[in-house]
């Protein structure tokens, strides 16, 4: 990377985030899987505007109209109705927020408190450490849904609780990947090097530590969104999870299994809400994890 | 090496304390009276009461009840189920293998498609095949699976009619649980048509395996590809390659023997999504095992047997991991100081 | 520096993997080797098991025990009352009439009082691993069955919690006054009052007969729980097994004093879900299925194997409200709902129009159906207007208790609550649907802390007395299952007054009273009665199908199939 307008020959050396997004963004599957994630963040926000119809609101002279491109179907129903007549275009609309938007917010919400637990644990030593990591060996080795069901029995079964508990189930996972990135790096010579310029404990995890870990963070980022999408979205279909007439793709998808026979699209269209809100946040990962391999070496 | 392994043994019984201690917390926040939680009683009688607070020393402080739990548990005592009364170890002791069962063949399938799909991605490193290879492991990846299990039920079940979609055996077969094993009961047994059975056991088996070991296997096809990069770059290979040895041997008897110990310790890591998925498929596949068993705790609200599963299930995870770990260490050295230096 | 570090690690390293190279090698080939033998076995074939004589009936759910006496869940009835146990006289279905069960002759005294039964001879009861008859049934057996539940003093009366909800709300207890026992084979029942509907509650389907016998031995030793749990009684089919929420098994009773069942074995494959009971049907893992959702009946009808029986049902399906909380309490209100909630269209979306909209709580086809009940139409104008009168213009908030268990009166409750809080949101009510598992259900709907509950019943027998007495008395109250918390003597009186003739024609004007009351006062909405359908493989034939509930396997056969045995061998 020369400048052309200089006079000298110089490199300019990338910053460690800068190499990581250029080496992201030379991977097609990562962009289309950008684009989509995107996408659905638009629609996260602008969802109640363009929906069509209320999610609740019942069409009781159209229950089930098979999507639009179908012959017996209709343009006002584009993807076709439920067994109540609700339009399942605007109900798959609304179930961004409640599954995809929900499931960022609390990524984001689980990721601060487990980060923090996991620097803590990790930049702590000894007795404490260890006994901090037997915590997270225990927790870590509950299922992370079947924690999820239990955090919902004991506080009722609501769409906040539902989404408080599988924010919960997420963080041992962040704790995990912190400590385990602090503990990597602080066995490092560069840092026992500042260590003994002087640098007390949190000099040493901000300018220090938390530049090199950020990469590993990122990556767990990324598959704790697709976590919690598949949590949410699983707990909805065993009916667990939100509560049913939410407007939310698992709980769309066991009301659908009911109609299998006579109305295949009840399925069809919220697995696919499902597989495409995931496939990109994987997608969008796998290019992180592959641009911060390269990046490094 | 007896050190470590007994320094991992002494870490499985810490570990495992420490669950106990969180599901105790648990069951006391849990509405209703901890009494009737931990024993499953409902509506106990006055003798009834007397000997709940004398087994779980409800009297006493709370660390006298947090031991006398696991002492109560650990010999078997995990309550009687608020739905039907019986007890819970002996429900478990009968849905367990269902479980167990469900979950070895599908790690097993799982290696069968992953490790080669790992491997020829690795060999074929920035091909069109590896690309391929692992745009599909994604792919498989995001698939949910409840939705996989209901589109393979809705196509080869319904449509095509191949295969059963429920259940472990027809049940006209009278098959007596000796082990819980299907394909071995029917071999223990004495019942008139074994091959048919067989038969129909293994019909059975297809569809929830198939959809248990997707993910694994795609978590299997990447891991492999990594640890097999790594191998295949390591000075050794290079050394053989400059020998002229066949592709074929470097690939099989060098690198694969030991690129497969990062895929086998990573399996144990993801044992806990494995089950978690396990538990969606058992209910799509009405499969009588532990998560099938435990979600409809859930929907009875079902205490007891929810607290039961929690500690099996990761009892189950954690000794698992516990005996990778151990098998590894014993049978490579070089493990035993990376073990030591990380923890 | 550090190159000679790196060859000397390579060295050590290079040593240790070859000796564990060989070990992982014979895993992997060992293992390759047993994956293609694996995958060769797995070849897909479905065998419809002709061989083996029996019948697989995918049920809906978990019997509570074995003894349907102490339940009015249809799913316990229909895996022991006709399986297990007989009574001293039955239903038949296809006559409409009261038929000799374990009672050969009955009769009944001019002031209907007393009612003297003739017990059957040779009747033997079931034996198991624990409990052999050393005698053949007995009036003693007729005796102990009875006093279990009116007797509060009985050993027997609070095994198994004490509950025995079908007796409660008729009256058993009061109702009567004595059993004499005359003979060994003999004995009569004094009753306190006329009762007309006394008999048909005899041959209801929880009033089965026990062993009197094996309960002694219980009690000897120490195990009395199981007299419900391990079952003992006359029926056509002995308890083999039951593994909780799988399968219940049954072994053919060969002693069967009403002919050995041809089928050697019958199987209760629990599958809560109707799309999975379809699922096995059309796979093959099972034989007859209950329930099936109104959605998939021309699925079923297209299938050229799977035979649909309808039975019409009397039964009703209904939205309770709790009459003693506020707004309930309004008489304005109830209306209000009345006409806001659109019947056809439920019955539409839900039943897929296999049901009848339900404007009296009984059925047009009862004989005390009261056809000149004004109908309170659909119609959201009225119901605002309504509501503007009783004081909420701008609606409220209430509660709907469901349970989203599947029921012959209701396919999909679960589908009904939301469709009702729709219909509902249109005159600004606004509804919390709140659901729970059956059992969780019915044990909370006792504190009464809901506004209302979409629910219903399934008559037990003919005799309109049974729609009315269990669910809307004051005695019903007592018991719990009033489920719109409501009492009214006017009404009371006019049950009582109705059953104190047995002749029809008088009973009648009683009846017609009731019902008028009930529209007037709306302590409920009645919604539909729906037809009872039931899926079965056309191989099996002589499935008896129950207007009141339960089924029954004791006439059961398969087909033969010639051609396909001889493939299969």
């Amino acid at each position: 990377m020369a400048r052309a307008n200089s006079i000298y020959q110089e490199d300019i050396i990338p910053t460690p985030l800068r190499q990581v997004w250029t080496n992201f963004i030379s991977y097609p599957v990562a962009v289309i899987g950008l684009w989509i994630f995107i996408g659905f963040l638009i629609l996260t926000v602008i969802a109640p505007f363009v929906a069509p119809y209320s999610p609740d609101l019942q069409h009781p002279e159209a229950l089930l109209f098979p999507p639009s491109w179908h012959d017996d179907g209709q343009v006002r129903f584009f993807l076709g109705t439920d067994d109540l007549g609700r339009d399942i275009l605007s109900n798959l609309l609304h179930g961004i927020r409640t599954t995809f938007g929900s499931s960022l917010i609390i990524t984001i919400c689980a990721s601060i408190i487990g980060v923090f637990l996991g620097i803590i644990s990790g930049m702590s030593r000894g007795l404490k450490s260890s006994i901090l990591n037997h915590i997270l060996d225990a927790t870590l080795a509950i299922p992370s849904l079947l924690l999820a069901i239990i955090l919902v029995a004991i506080s009722g079964q609501t769409l906040t609780n539902v989404m408080i508990a599988v924010g919960i189930a997420l963080v041992p996972q962040f704790v995990r990947a912190t400590h385990t990135a602090v503990h990597h790096e602080l066995s490092r010579e560069y840092v026992v090097a500042a260590r003994l310029d002087g640098a007390n404990n949190f000099q040493m995890f901000y300018n220090v530590i938390l530049p090199n870990i950020l990469n590993a963070l990122v990556v767990q980022f990324t598959l704790a969104i697709s976590i919690a999408i598949i949590d949410i979205a699983t707990l909805g279909f065993l009916r667990i999870g939100a509560p049913a007439s939410t407007s939310e793709w698992g709980t769309m998808l066991a009301d659908g299994v009911e109609l299998i026979f006579i109305a295949p699209w009840n399925v069809a269209f919220p697995g696919i809400a499902i597989f495409m809100s995931v496939l990109a946040v994987n997608f969008i990962g796998y290019g992180l994890q592959r641009a911060v391999k390269e990046g490094l070496g | 090496m007896w050190f470590y392994i007994a320094r991992r043994i002494n870490l499985f019984v810490f570990t495992v304390a420490v669950l106990y201690l969180l599901v105790f917390l648990m069951m006391s926040a849990l509405p209703g009276d901890l009494a009737t939680n931990l024993s499953g009683v409902k509506n106990p009688t006055i003798t009834q009461t007397d000997i709940i607070v004398e087994q779980y020393k409800l009297d006493k402080s709370w660390i006298n009840q947090y031991l006398s739990f696991i002492n109560q548990r650990i010999h078997g005592n995990f309550g009687v189920s608020f739905s039907n009364g019986s007890p819970i170890f002996d429900e478990m002791l009968t849905l367990l293998p269902a479980t167990i069962e469900l979950c070895v063949y599908a790690i097993f399938i799982a290696l069968l498609i992953g490790l080669p799909l790992g491997i020829i991605a690795a060999v074929y490193y920035k091909k069109t095949s590896d690309s391929f290879i692992i745009g599909a492991s994604l792919v498989g990846y995001s698939m949910p699976v409840f939705w996989l299990g209901v589109i393979a039920i809705m196509y080869f079940g319904l449509d095509l009619q191949w295969l059963p979609v429920a259940g472990r055996l027809n049940l006209l077969y009278q098959v007596d649980a000796v082990t819980g094993f299907t394909l071995l009961d029917i071999y223990l047994s004495d019942i008139q048509y074994k091959n048919l059975a067989y038969h129909d056991a293994l019909a059975h088996l297809i569809m929830p395996t198939l959809t248990l070991a997707l993910i694994p296997a795609t978590v299997v096809i990447r891991i492999t590809r990594t640890s097999m990069l790594e191998e295949l770059n390591a000075n050794y290979i290079k050394a053989s390659k400059a020998r002229g040895v066949h592709p074929f041997i470097i690939i099989f008897n060098h690198a694969l023997p030991n690129a497969i110990q990062p895929v086998l310790s990573q399996i144990s890591l993801q044992l806990s999504t494995l089950l978690t998925s396990a538990m969606v498929t058992e209910v799509i596949f009405s499969w009588p095992g532990i998560g099938q068993w435990l979600i409809q705790a859930t929907y009875q609200q079902d205490y007891p047997t929810i607290s039961a599963g929690i500690l099996i299930c990761a009892g189950f995870v954690i000794l698992i991991s516990v005996a990778t770990d151990v098998i590894l260490i014993a049978t490579t050295p070089q493990r035993r100081s990376a073990v030591h230096g990380s923890s | 520096m550090l190159f000679p570090l790196g060859v000397t690690l390579a060295n050590i390293n290079q040593n240790q993997r070859i000796a564990m190279k060989n070990w992982l090698n014979l895993i992997l080939k060992s293992y390759f080797f047993i994956a293609v033998i694996a995958l060769a076995g797995c070849t897909p074939n479905i065998d419809n098991n002709s061989l083996t004589p029996g019948i697989v009936y995918c049920s809906e759910g978990d019997p509570t025990s074995f003894n349907p006496q102490l339940t009015t869940n249809e799913t316990t009835t229909d895996a022991s009352s006709y399986q297990l146990y007989n009574r001293l006289v039955e239903y038949s279905p296809s006559l409409g009439t009261i038929v000799p069960g374990l009672a050969h002759r009955w009769f009944i005294s001019d002031d209907a009082t007393r009612y003297t039964f003739y017990l059957r001879k040779n009747v033997k009861f079931h034996s198991n691993d624990n409990f052999t008859p050393t005698r053949d049934f007995n009036a003693d057996d007729v005796i102990f069955s009875i006093n279990r539940i009116i007797d509060s003093a009985h050993s027997y009366h609070n095994i198994s919690g004490g509950d025995y909800p079908f007796f409660q709300h008729v009256g058993f207890t009061d109702i009567i006054n004595k059993i004499v026992k005359v003979n060994d084979y003999m004995i009569t029942i004094h009753l306190t009052e006329k009762d007309a509907s006394f008999i048909a509650n005899i041959a209801a389907n929880f009033m089965i007969i026990q062993s009197k016998e094996y309960a002694d031995q219980l009690i000897a030793q120490d195990r009395m729980n199981e007299l419900d749990n391990v079952p003992i009684g006359t029926g056509p089919f002995v308890y083999d097994s039951y593994f909780h929420n799988n399968h219940i098994r049954y072994k053919a009773n060969s002693d069967y004093w009403d002919g050995t069942p041809e089928i050697e074995q019958l199987v209760f494959n629990i599958t809560p879900k109707s799309t999975n009971r379809i699922a096995k049907l059309m796979t093959g893992d099972c034989d007859v299925s209950a329930l099936p959702q109104s959605s998939e009946i021309d699925v079923i009808r297209k299938n050229p194997t799977l035979e649909l029986q309808i039975q019409t049902g009397f039964n009703i399906s209904y939205l309770g409200l709790n009459t003693e909380r506020v707004p309930f309490n309004n008489l304005k209100v109830r209306q209000a709902l009345a006409h806001a909630i659109n019947k056809k269209a439920i019955i539409e979306a839900v039943y897929y129009g296999s049901a009848t909209i339900a404007d009296s709580i009984l059925p047009p086809l009862s004989w005390a159906y009261n056809s000149s009940l004004k109908p309170h139409d659909y119609d959201i104008n009225r119901a605002k207007e309504l509501l503007t009168q009783a004081g909420f213009k701008d609606g409220f908030t209430m509660s709907l208790w469901t349970s989203p268990e599947q029921r012959i009166y209701n396919p999909n409750s679960q589908k009904t609550a939301e469709l009702i809080q729709g219909q509902l949101s249109l005159v600004g009510i606004k509804v919390e649907i709140v659901s729970f598992g059956w059992n969780i259900f019915t044990s909370k709907l006792k504190d009464y802390q809901y506004d209302s509950v979409l629910t219903g019943w399934t008559a037990n027998n003919d005799d309109p007395d049974n729609f009315f007495r269990p669910l809307f008395s004051c005695a019903a109250l007592l018991s719990g299952a009033n489920k719109v918390n409501w009492c009214d003597n006017d009404f009371d009186e006019q049950l009582n007054k109705a059953i104190e003739f047995s002749v029809q024609r008088k009973r009648v004007p009683h009846y017609l009273k009731a019902q008028q009351s009930l529209n007037q006062l709306m302590p409920l909405i009645p919604i539909a009665h729906a037809l009872r359908f039931q899926v079965k493989n056309r191989n099996i034939g002589g499935v008896s199908l129950n207007p009141y509930g339960s089924i029954s396997f004791a006439k059961a056969y398969r087909k033969k199939q010639k051609n396909k045995q001889q493939v299969k061998k």
